[in-house]
């Protein structure tokens, strides 16, 4: 149950910490808007306190107070008859319910402010929309470690053993990288553990430019104060043509270092868990985050791999099942890829050789578009840029050499429990999903396809699709009847 | 995992022995569905014609009566794509499964397992209420078919079958068309109103044993 000798008993009303009234408290002013909150506080003490302000001010604060304290002591929570319960509000009393099996995942999240208090943020996330359902602040650690017990994302205290493959893989693996993981943290086989080095090395080979949403900010400071700043007055003639890449190389430098901190940052001691038929992925330095996906649920698991991985083995791996995310790992190198995804119970990679390729009128097909497109752009854009619209006929070029690689490279395969699809253009990619957790299959043929006898399929399911077009028509007709058949067979709860 | 390694079977498939999607199985809907939209094109055509005759005629230009004739010929042009789009609509009643053929150009067979519907949408508009006719959507967690144009007995009928089949209770059912002057969607729980009795066979025979 987790590092903890009380006994909570989540039939009875559970309340969340004290500290949820101080975080309802700091909600509502944020609702109110923090840059209004500043303001007042900065008019308050550049004018003083008067006569009127002495008095309005204790009654916000005691509405205030009073408002959190009683929205704190009417937000319940419990697990009744199988189903978990909300009750909130004050005036009208809302009643959330939700059966404990379609819970699709459960996160628990701790931020440093929860960190400082002893408590943690509890997801729940169902099949009901892309959004999480429920969302409860400030729950203490025990209370939070019951409820993912109950919802089932933990496994019998006995311990359930995974496949021999995962349990030999674990022994080798260490398990003690982070002195901050609590003990709940090392329940179940360890399938993934990345130390210190593997997270550089997956900042360093990873696209760094997420890492840049960091300077937006800044950007728009320096937007507003740049001409305050004693930056050089520099003339066209002063300008030297290796500053060109000279900053290109500083502005992408800054962009790996950021990166390298943000992967430190969100990632330290990335551990994955499996337990019984679950899947728990813990990461974080301040804010620690924990995510649970029962890996019965999973439909589609993609690995993705850019140029530099490739060079140093290393890939991201994703599972994803119904509801508002994904269970990603970044930096896994072969054996950790093919560990979490028969975890996951999918073929590893290693086993899925497709072989079967798809029809090289894909090319003719994208580069007649191209053709078309290009001549279109550069049409309009001569009239705006004269000559430099012939620029648009790169397109064309560009289009022969991505759909001739994509026609080279990409593969695909149905076995009798798995849809396989592979490709590589710049980045090596791959899809895999159990053909039993299709909810939907299309057969579409355009009139291109049609005069070839070659169709396109798209497989559906709730958490993704996979698409294969310029098949032979016998094959996707094939294989849609195959995907059907495996539905039908179909005997797993999945959702 | 045990779970796991139970499922990892990759036996060899007998593609040969499925059960396929025959395509002489495939029944037409109603093309008379799409009136409601071949009127409103047409009277939205004739009205921009008259629109930029009256304009031409006020101020001289004939660029209103050339934009109002290339309007009313595209709205034209629309309707006669969604008369022959709608001819083009079939739909195929399985077992385990309901499928939707369309497409004017690009042609797509759609397809939805009983298994994996969440829930079913009847929905009759005013010119399909005048028509006698009925849509009947059927959504999953995944893709949505709706299959336009249908009598209304065959759609309730069809709403009945799809249910009783997915083993929906009454609030999954959604019936618009019930609700009494209404074109829009609103919920109710009369699911079991309109299905007939599980004994008795539905007014087709499903083409697939």
């Amino acid at each position: 149950m987790g590092a903890t000798d009380v006994v909570i008993d989540l039939r009875e009303p559970q309340r969340q910490s004290r500290w949820a009234i101080a975080f309802v408290a700091f909600r509502v002013v944020r609702s109110i808007g923090t840059v209004q909150a500043v303001v007042a506080a900065f008019f308050i003490l550049t004018r003083g306190l008067d006569g009127r302000l002495l008095i309005v001010l204790p009654v916000i604060a005691l509405l205030l107070v009073t408002g959190s304290v009683l929205s704190w002591w009417r937000f319940t929570f419990h697990v009744v008859d199988g189903e978990f319960v909300v009750r909130s509000g004050v005036i009208s009393v809302n009643r959330l319910s939700v059966p404990i099996a379609r819970i699709q995942s459960i996160s628990i999240e701790q931020e440093l402010l929860h960190r400082l208090v002893g408590t943690v943020r509890v997801s729940l996330d169902t099949a009901g929309s892309e959004q999480t359902e429920f969302r409860i602040d400030a729950v203490p650690r025990a209370v939070a470690d019951e409820l993912r017990r109950v919802t089932g994302r933990t496994a019998p205290t006995d311990g359930a053993v995974a496949s021999d493959t995962i349990t030999a893989a674990a022994a080798a693996t260490p398990t003690s990288a982070d002195p901050s993981r609590t003990a709940d943290d090392a329940q179940g086989e360890v399938l993934i553990a990345h130390d210190l080095r593997r997270l550089v090395t997956a900042a360093l080979t990873s696209w760094p430019w997420a890492s840049l949403v960091v300077l937006a900010p800044l950007f728009a400071l320096l937007d507003q104060t740049g001409n305050d700043l004693p930056l050089p007055d520099i003339d066209a003639d002063q300008a030297r043509w290796w500053w060109v890449p000279l900053l290109v190389a500083g502005f992408v430098a800054v962009a790996v270092a950021l990166n390298v901190v943000r992967m430190i940052l969100q990632s330290w001691g990335l551990t994955v868990h499996a337990d019984h038929t679950t899947l728990r992925r813990s990461s974080g330095l301040f804010s620690r985050r924990m995510d649970s996906r029962d890996a019965t649920k999973v439909q589609i698991v993609s690995t993705g791999q850019n140029p530099l991985q490739r060079a140093f083995g290393l890939s991201t791996v994703t599972l994803s099942s119904i509801g508002d995310g994904s269970l990603e790992v970044i930096g896994c190198d072969a054996i950790e890829v093919d560990r979490f995804t028969q975890a996951a119970g999918s073929t590893p990679a290693a086993l899925l050789a497709p072989q079967r390729r798809i029809h090289p009128a894909q090319i003719f097909l994208a580069v007649r578009n191209a053709v078309v497109i290009a001549a279109l752009l550069g049409a309009i854009a001569a009239l705006i840029v004269g000559w430099w619209a012939a620029l648009a006929a790169l397109l064309v070029p560009v289009t022969y050499v991505r759909a001739r690689r994509h026609v080279e490279h990409f593969r695909w395969d149905a076995t009798s429990s798995e849809l396989v699809a592979r490709g590589r253009i710049v980045d090596d990619w791959s899809r895999q999903s159990l053909v039993r957790t299709t909810n939907g299959v299309r057969v579409t043929r355009s009139l291109f396809e049609r005069r070839r006898d070659l169709a396109r399929v798209r497989i559906d399911t709730a958490a993704g699709s996979i698409s294969i077009g310029m098949l032979p028509v016998e094959h996707a007709t094939a294989l849609r009847d195959h995907v059907l058949a495996a539905v039908l067979l179909d005997d797993d709860p999945w959702m | 995992m045990d779970a796991s390694a139970e499922k990892l079977s990759n036996e060899p498939i007998d593609v040969e022995g499925l059960p396929r999607l025959r395509a002489e199985a495939f029944v037409s809907v109603e093309p008379r569905h799409v009136l409601g939209t071949i009127v409103g094109c047409m009277v939205a055509a004739g009205g921009l014609l008259v629109g930029g005759i009256v304009l031409n005629n006020r101020t001289g230009r004939p660029a209103f009566l050339a934009a109002g004739i290339a309007a009313a010929a595209a709205l034209t042009l629309s309707a006669l794509v969604s008369l022959l789009a709608a001819r083009r609509i079939s739909y195929q009643v399985r077992e385990h499964d309901l499928s939707l053929r369309s497409g004017l150009i690009t042609r797509t067979e759609a397809t939805v397992p009983y298994r994996r519907v969440q829930h079913v949408y009847l929905s009759r508009g005013l010119v399909e209420r005048s028509l006698g006719l009925a849509s009947l959507s059927v959504n999953s967690a995944g893709p949505d078919i709706t299959v336009p144009g249908l009598p209304v007995d065959v759609a309730t009928s069809l709403r009945a079958w799809i249910v009783e089949r997915t083993g929906l209770d009454a609030d999954a059912v959604v019936d618009a068309a019930a609700a009494p002057g209404s074109g829009g969607a609103e919920t109710t729980e009369d699911g079991q109103d309109t299905a007939p009795d599980s004994d008795s066979a539905p007014p087709w025979a499903p083409p697939m044993s």
